[in-house]
């Protein structure tokens, strides 16, 4: 089923449609952020960080907007735009610089997940044993085509959507008056917490490979569009229900705010809500990995000219060893801090570069 | 891709052996713990662990162990211990009086805060005496201490007069800027655990207990829809009425923009009589009633608040309030302010019911 040829445009029988498009973005955004972005943001910007969210959400919506006009002149993905803009070998090198970031940025997630399941459920558990079983799930998901790919996505969006509920248990302990008073804060604060932030968001960076995948490109922006709207709800509601729930010193010296605030749950046939938590979890983990490595592999494919099949063997392998060589929270910290920061400027300012370049090249030749 | 299918399965097969497995059956669940004063660097750690009859009743069992900080305790008490113990089912933390005056109880709960295992709803409590002593007692009213323990906490601060707080409250409040922790503070006597009020915190450190009748003007001041049951004397000898909340609510009036402002308390109370001692209540009475009980209410208040601001503490948390008023909040110019800050108390008493006997 895996495409050997290297045309520009897969066959229609592996395109999506366009509302799948929605499920794609919105999964690749959620990821283990969501369990702890709360603690970074009101470090820096007080319990005022609600704003950001905001701001980085408006920031994508914009970042949405520049990869469409990137792509919509013909149905391309970055691998030609890259060499339509910078020639073969700038091109070339800016693409393997695309690849290997969102590589790390599907093995922060896996890194990061694998983390959190050591230090809640299993601690002597190995990296490896744990990485190396997510990522053959991934790589058997990716060999059976695209379409396999956004319904993993779409189960990652749907499955773990009861969660949502169980995020309204800590308002039983809420203090609302945490969040006033409401505008006590400054610009530079909320530019800081919007860095942050960043991370969490990161994710529609993908559309630039799947893009020649969905059926009509153009009709799907919209559902780009109301994946980020979708995204910045959540955020801002777990923004919320984490202020009102923890103090603010407390919440300094939480490390994952969203998974601990599960500890007040109460159910009468699960004691720890948490196990259940972090084991669906895995539903919302899978997109980022399946997705991540299936552009990876797909952009390297397109790049160096190889059968797909070998690409994903090569990326799952370079994955692995990635996910296995970070070991401390010292490091996974670190791994997690630079991919945010390369993120940010990819997302925010070569993006945007790379438009105004298109744009001024059409107008030459015009 | 079939290859690619069994090669998952199998390494998920190989893979169930590489972690501990933690079987019911061989480890030992701690459901309550108890830390008592030993020395001025040492304290006494006491749990209390289930242990299973064959006749389906549940004994408990205690075990104890003298240590430095609350980890090493851990360690002597597995050293006790014939199977692994487990934290994953406390349901209750108790600090002896002792100790939680003299050394402060925010070290040993840091640890628990830690522990992944632990829940956040668990009890802290303050004893008048030792741990041990009440953990190894048994009590004839329930076969195992800890769900004792539990229950009476859990009843008495949904329907009673102890405010609500657990292990979440507590950590919360300690790190909250304007506001200090209380927990329950329960007593043993030969039969029974009692509740004997609420023990108040400034930082980690125990200062102050309030007996019941406090705790619940206490909780009147803290919680929008409190229950618990308040008693009054009237003017006639030997006359008494005693009144059940139902809905109540204190409104923060509070001087908005400054950390010196001024502070004006409304206590809305609406309840019925539970317990009368004379003959039948008729208009005059019911008046009567109002009136002494809106008096009591703010002369208790009122006591109450002049002891908070006395020993320096804000278990009420009116410091965080004005800080959510304030765009300039200083936590030292309020800290010194707050012990002569003026803070008034009205109080608005509705009394809906009065029994089925008029």
């Amino acid at each position: 089923m895996t495409t050997t040829t290297v045309s520009k445009t897969p066959k229609e029988a592996l395109m999506i449609p366009p509302y799948l498009v929605f499920y794609l973005i919105h999964s690749m955004q959620i990821g283990v952020g969501v369990l702890g972005f709360t603690r970074y943001i009101g470090d820096i910007a007080g319990y005022r960080a609600w704003m950001a969210v905001l701001l980085t959400g408006v920031l994508f919506h914009i970042v949405v907007w520049v990869m469409y006009q990137i792509l919509n002149e013909k149905d391309k993905d970055i691998v030609s735009v890259h060499q339509h803009a910078f020639g073969k070998w700038i091109g070339g090198f800016f693409t393997f610089i695309f690849i290997i970031y969102i590589t790390f940025l599907a093995m922060t997630v896996l890194r990061t997940y694998v983390e959190v399941v050591q230090i809640w459920i299993f601690s002597d558990l190995p990296t490896w044993a744990m990485s190396l079983s997510i990522i053959l799930i991934a790589y058997y998901a990716i060999t059976s085509g695209f379409r396999v790919v956004a319904g993993v996505c779409f189960l990652g969006v749907v499955v773990p959507f009861f969660l949502l509920l169980s995020a309204l248990a800590p308002l039983e302990f809420a203090t609302f008056r945490n969040l006033l008073p409401l505008f006590d804060t400054t610009i530079s604060s909320q530019i800081e917490a919007t860095k942050a932030m960043t991370l969490s968001f990161l994710g529609p960076e993908l559309l630039l490979i799947f893009y020649p995948f969905i059926q009509e490109p153009k009709k799907s922006q919209k559902y780009a569009h109301f994946a980020i709207l979708f995204t910045t709800f959540i955020y801002l509601t777990i923004t919320l229900i984490t202020f009102v729930f923890y103090s603010e010193k407390q919440l300094a010296t939480t490390i994952w705010p969203t998974l601990s605030a599960w500890k007040v749950v109460e159910l009468p046939f699960i004691e720890r809500f948490e196990y259940l938590g972090i084991a669906t979890w895995m539903f919302v983990v899978m997109p980022n990995i399946t997705l991540g490595l299936w552009g990876a592999s797909r952009a390297l494919k397109r790049q160096i000219n190889i059968s797909h099949r070998k690409s994903i063997i090569a990326m799952s392998v370079i994955a692995f060893i990635i996910s296995i060589s970070f070991t401390t929270r010292g490091e996974i910290d670190f791994l997690n801090t630079n991919v945010s920061k390369t993120g940010t400027y990819i997302a925010y300012f070569y993006l945007p570069l790379l438009a105004l370049i298109l744009y001024i090249r059409r107008k030459i030749k015009k | 891709m079939k290859k690619g299918f069994i090669l998952c399965i199998l390494s998920l097969l190989f893979l169930s052996g590489c972690v501990q497995t933690l079987v019911l059956d061989e480890i030992q669940l701690i459901h309550s713990i108890g830390y008592d004063y030993y020395d001025e660097d040492r304290i006494e750690a006491t749990v209390s662990v289930p242990v299973y009859t064959v006749e389906n009743v549940i004994e408990s069992e205690v075990i104890t162990a003298v240590a430095q900080t609350s980890r090493d305790a851990r360690l002597e008490l597995n050293a006790q211990a014939s199977r692994p113990l487990h934290s994953g089912k406390i349901n209750s933390i108790l600090f002896n009086e002792e100790l939680a005056e003299k050394t402060g109880i925010i070290p040993i709960l840091d640890t628990f805060s830690r522990d992944a295992t632990i829940g956040m709803r668990n009890y802290v409590i303050l004893t008048s005496g030792s741990t041990k002593e009440l953990l190894s007692n048994s009590y004839p009213l329930e076969m195992e201490v800890a769900t004792y323990i539990e229950q009476l906490i859990e009843q008495n601060m949904e329907r009673q007069n102890i405010p609500k707080s657990n292990f979440h409250l507590f950590m919360k409040y300690y790190y909250e800027e304007g506001r200090d922790p209380f927990i329950p503070y329960i007593k043993q006597d030969a039969q029974h655990v009692q509740v004997d009020g609420v023990a108040l915190f400034k930082g980690d450190r125990y200062v102050h207990r309030l007996d019941l009748s406090d705790a619940f003007v206490m909780k009147i001041l803290l919680e929008p829809f409190a229950h618990g049951t308040y008693e009054i004397a009237l003017k006639e000898k030997d006359e008494f009425a005693v009144l059940r909340n139902i809905d109540s609510q204190t409104k923060f009036t509070i001087e908005k923009g400054t950390n010196k402002p001024a502070i004006d308390l409304l206590i809305k109370f609406k309840g019925k009589v539970n317990e009368y001692s004379g003959e039948r209540i008729d208009p005059k009475k019911l008046e009567e009633i109002k009136q002494t009980l809106t008096k009591k209410l703010e002369a208790d208040a009122n006591r109450l608040i002049a002891l908070f601001q006395e020993k320096e503490i804000d278990p009420i948390g009116i410091g965080s309030r004005v800080k959510a008023k304030n765009y300039h909040f200083d936590l030292k110019e309020w800290v010194d302010f707050y012990p002569n800050a003026t803070i008034n108390v009205k109080a608005q008493v509705e009394i809906t019911e009065t029994g089925v006997r008029e």
